[in-house]
Formats: structure tokens, C-alpha cells, sequence
């Protein structure tokens, strides 16, 4: 009755009773790298450093010989320009001041949302009436494309930080609050009876099994949101603003300027994956009791 | 012997897809203090829910059931439920599951309580797997799980729905056997429901037969085999096949008659 399904790796001197007898001296070294369990992660990551160095080399390469860099720019091009723009004393404003209201904007936006949204699907999982009534509305206002809405966001609220806010919210709302709901909705009926047979009150049950039953669905929600809020920020940007990110983008469109907006590119997901690590271990911390196979834990970058 | 539960003229009547379906109607039963009492009849006869209703988990449509003489309404903190499905919580360890009745009770975990929680850890063999989580654990783990999960409450009387239901065969015989010497111990009064005659006879005082829907009692046989019962050779014994033979004959006429 010994659990199956856990593979562990083999110790060093287990691996060796695998060793074919005519390898010695340096190959045996290249076979024990190759064939370490613990060196696994270690020689992923080589690897894909590796990918990386090959990329970004083949890429300097090609500029300027075969592609013109005003086409494609250049690693080298994107160092030199990080360090103007970056440069405190740029007078368009350094790209931190940039960068820093459109992470701030997301920030609330994200948060915002986020909190209405968890605390929506709550309610209305609870609520069947109110869920079954309004379920076409909410449908419905989801359906459109969230640019549409922007301009209208901006005539209500200015052209400050608040319509971008605004924005984030509304696209983050609706995903953590769709994936709570739908949280909400799976626990299993079974394990609510059970819990009340073994004695636990409605907030115990709360508490205790419908929110750690929903969270990796909680969680998928909150994961999903962060690029598609990130676009919500960039658009409201996009659309009008002097200051961000995605008011840099535009700028840079309009001045041909490809190495600036390749820059901002590489800003934008050193950002996702950044809050994607954060979010990864919070999951993992918050989720240790799943079994190791689980579902992609790569965040989906919205097109 | 007092009763322990009685149950009287029991009906009970859904509404599916707008037609009234009768799941069971006038049962009558006594069950005794500490009396092990297996109930078997062909799927769909309403053995489930006569359990649902004696758990409190809803009312019955007609009828009543009396809880050591007095009348139940709703969930009672003295009848503990062990499901078909072990329905742990995938997110608590071993331990922590059956901690889970106590927390929802408010018993705070004293040394005595950790002392009788691994007791029961130890008495079904689970030491060792305290940490584990449920999908680190085979199915009768799990269900071993189940069963001291209900029994660290100290309920009066447990009622089984089909516990062993999913398990292979000698895990079922381990099973069992634990069963009756928890039970043998605890003093605690069973219903337990199965598909499997061997299983009823081997467990129980006495056996009780449902009728295809709606599912009445059609008969119940007392079963005189003396204890401690061996479950692994009780089906050598002659007493045993008797029994087994009536039922079986009761029992065919329902299976055919829903087939």
C-alpha cells in the first residue's frame, strides 16, 4: 500500500550499477553530468542560457549585415539606448518614471480589481438568483473587446491616471471573478455534507473547505490577469496619456525609433515574469498539498 | 437492549424532472444500542437515502425517526456518516483530516486528544503516514482515513454507505476485519450499507433486505454466527451458507425484478 506514483531520484552510487562498463575518465564525467537526477535543473538552465547567448548573437550578427538595424535594431543597439533613456538626467524623463507609473497604474488597477473580483464570485456563487439573473449581463459587458470601452473611460474620468486604472480593473475584475466563481461552484457537494454531518458551522465550512477548494482556481485567475491587465494599462496609455509606457510606445512608433520600442518590449516582459515568479511561489507556498503534476503554470501572453 | 434508533413508516418523494419519483416509502426498523446492522438491496431501492435522512441530512417526506427515543430533526452531533467516497480534504495531511471533526467542534487539541488521535492512527495502521496528504495514499488508506475521522468525534451510532465499496478484494477482508475489532472495542452502534452479501453477513447482527423502488424492508435475518468472527474462513461455515442462501433467494427476486 506504499504510495506509486512518486519518482525519486537515484543516489549517485545507485546510478553508478547503471554504468556501462568501458566508459572511463573524462567520459565518465560528461556520463555522470548527463545522467545526475540532482543535475537535472542544472543542465535546463545551462541549456537554455545557451538558447539565449545563441539568439542574441545570431541577432547581432544579421543586423546591419543582412537586416538593416533601423529594421530590427541590435542587442547592442538596445544596451546603448537603455543607458541614454535610462539616464536620470534624460530630459524627456527617464524611462523609471515611465516605467514606474505604468507598474503603478497596473498595481491598483490589479489589486482593485482583483479584491472586487474574488469577493463578487463569492457572492454571487452563493447567491444562485442573483448569479442566474445577472450572468448575461455580465456576459455581455465581458464580450467586448476592453479597448472599446477605453475612450468612454477616458471622457469620464480624465485623462490622469484614473481611466487606466479603471481599465485594469475592469479586465482583471472579470477574470478572478469568472475563476472564483467557477471555484466556488465545483466544491464538491459531497464534501459541504460531510463537513456538516462532522459538526462544521457555515463559516467553519467557508473557512475551512470552500476557499482552499477554490484557491487554485483563485489563483489561475489572479495569474491570467497579470499580462491582460498590463495590456488594459498599455492601451489607456496607448490611447492618450504623457507619461508610461505605453505612451512611450506610441512615441517611439511615430519617431521610427525601433530600438526604443523593442526596449520597452523587453521592459514589459522582464515585468510579467517578474510578478509571474512572485505569483508562482506564492501558489506553490499556498498550494504544497497538490500532487507535483499539475496544470501549465506559464502565464498566457494575450495577443 | 434499548433502541437506538427507530425508524417508522419512512417515506421519502423527489421531484425529478417534474415527476414525483418514490424513493422509499414505510420503512420500519429498530436498530440497538451497539448493534451492527448491514442493509443490502438493488441499486436505486433507497438505501443511500434512508441514510441521508438518519444522518439529518434532510428530512424525510413522511415518517419519523427516533433517536434513542427521541424524535431527530436536522444533523446530530451523535450520528457520524462514512461515505462511499473518502471525501478527505486534499489541502490536510493525514492527521490534520482527522483533526478537521475536532476543529469544528472547538476541542482545542490537548495532549489527550493528540494521544487518542494517534491511537487511532496506530490501531488501523496508518503510523507512519501522519504527514502524508490523501493523494500520497492508497484508496483503503484513504477510507481507513474516513472511518477514525468519524470515530475521534465519538459518535453514538456510524452509518456506512458502501465504505469498501471501491476497494479490491483483500484490501476489503483487511478492511472488514479492522471494522469489527474498532467496533468490537468502541461499542458503537453501525448501519452499513453494501452490494455485497458476503460483506453483510460477515459484519452484522443482523441483515436487512430492501425491496426494489420504492424500497421497503422485505425481511430481516439475524445473524447468529458467534464472534469474534474470522473474517478470511467465516464463509466455510455452515451457518454461513444457510444464511447466505436465504438471502440470496430474497435478494435475486429484487435484482430481477429492476433488471
Amino acid at each position: 500500500m506504499a504510495k506509486t506514483d512518486e519518482v525519486k531520484s537515484a543516489p549517485p552510487e545507485e546510478l553508478d550499477l547503471l554504468l556501462p562498463p568501458e566508459v572511463t575518465g573524462l567520459r565518465l564525467l560528461w556520463w555522470r553530468v548527463k545522467n545526475a537526477e540532482e543535475l537535472r535543473w542544472v543542465r535546463v538552465a545551462a541549456l537554455r542560457v545557451l538558447f539565449g547567448v545563441i539568439m542574441i548573437v545570431l541577432w547581432e550578427a544579421v543586423s546591419g549585415r543582412l537586416i538593416d538595424h533601423r529594421t530590427i535594431s541590435s542587442p547592442s543597439l538596445l544596451v546603448a539606448s537603455f543607458f541614454e533613456i535610462a539616464d536620470p538626467a534624460n530630459p524627456d524623463g527617464s524611462l523609471w518614471v515611465h516605467f514606474f507609473y505604468t507598474v503603478e497604474n497596473t498595481f491598483w488597477g490589479y489589486i482593485l480589481g482583483a479584491l472586487a473580483g474574488i469577493l463578487f464570485g463569492f457572492l454571487l456563487a452563493e447567491i444562485e438568483v442573483v448569479a442566474l439573473v445577472i450572468e448575461p449581463f455580465i456576459m455581455a459587458f465581458n464580450g467586448v473587446p476592453r479597448i472599446a470601452y477605453a475612450p468612454l473611460f477616458i471622457a469620464w474620468f480624465g485623462i490622469e491616471r484614473q481611466p487606466k486604472i479603471i481599465l485594469v480593473m475592469t479586465i482583471v475584475f472579470f477574470l478572478t471573478f469568472v475563476s472564483t466563481f467557477a471555484g466556488i461552484r465545483g466544491v464538491s457537494r459531497d464534501l459541504i455534507n460531510v463537513s456538516r454531518v462532522l459538526g462544521g458551522s457555515k463559516l467553519a465550512i467557508l473557512r475551512k473547505i470552500v476557499i482552499p477548494s477554490a484557491s487554485p482556481w483563485i489563483f489561475n485567475g489572479l495569474k491570467i490577469s497579470i499580462p491582460f491587465g498590463m495590456v488594459g494599462a498599455i492601451v489607456g496609455e496607448y490611447i492618450i496619456a504623457d507619461k508610461g509606457l505605453g505612451y512611450l510606445l506610441q512615441r517611439y512608433n511615430n519617431e521610427y525609433y525601433t530600438t526604443g520600442l523593442i526596449l520597452i518590449i523587453f521592459l514589459l516582459m522582464f515585468l510579467v515574469i517578474m510578478v509571474n515568479q512572485v505569483l508562482n511561489w506564492a501558489e506553490g507556498r499556498a498550494l504544497r498539498w497538490r500532487p507535483t503534476s499539475r496544470m501549465g503554470q506559464e502565464t498566457v501572453i494575450p495577443g | 437492549m434499548t433502541a437506538s434508533l427507530s425508524i417508522r413508516q419512512v417515506g421519502k418523494r423527489f421531484l425529478s424532472r417534474g415527476t414525483i419519483v418514490h424513493a422509499m416509502s414505510d420503512v420500519n426498523l429498530d436498530v440497538a444500542e451497539g448493534e451492527f446492522v448491514t442493509i443490502v438491496g438493488p441499486s436505486g431501492c433507497g438505501k443511500s437515502t434512508l441514510l441521508n435522512i438518519l444522518a439529518g441530512l434532510f428530512p424525510p417526506s413522511s415518517g419519523q425517526v427516533h433517536f434513542r427515543g427521541e424524535r431527530t430533526s436536522g444533523l446530530n452531533p451523535e450520528i457520524g456518516y462514512v461515505t462511499q467516497q473518502d471525501n478527505l480534504l486534499p489541502w490536510r495531511t493525514l492527521r490534520k483530516n482527522v483533526l478537521l471533526p475536532l476543529e469544528f467542534r472547538g476541542v482545542s487539541v490537548s495532549n489527550g486528544v493528540a494521544e487518542r488521535v494517534q491511537a487511532l492512527i496506530d490501531k488501523v495502521g496508518l503510523s507512519g503516514f501522519e504527514n502524508h496528504y490523501p493523494h500520497e495514499l492508497s484508496g483503503g488508506m484513504r477510507q481507513r482515513v474516513n472511518i477514525i475521522r468519524t470515530l475521534i468525534c465519538d459518535p453514538r451510532v456510524i452509518l456506512m454507505d458502501e465504505p469498501f465499496g471501491p476497494l479490491d478484494a483483500q484490501t476489503r477482508l483487511t478492511l472488514q476485519n479492522q471494522l469489527l475489532e474498532l467496533w468490537r472495542e468502541e461499542r458503537k452502534t453501525i448501519v452499513f450499507i453494501t452490494h455485497d452479501l458476503a460483506e453483510a453477513i460477515t459484519l452484522a447482527d443482523k441483515v436487512v433486505v430492501m425491496t426494489g423502488r420504492p424500497g421497503t424492508i422485505k425481511s430481516v435475518t439475524p445473524v447468529t454466527i458467534p464472534r469474534p468472527r474470522d473474517v478470511y474462513h467465516i464463509h466455510d461455515s455452515q451457518a454461513y451458507r444457510e444464511i447466505y442462501d436465504k438471502l440470496w433467494e430474497e435478494l435475486r427476486d429484487e435484482v430481477a425484478k429492476v433488471m
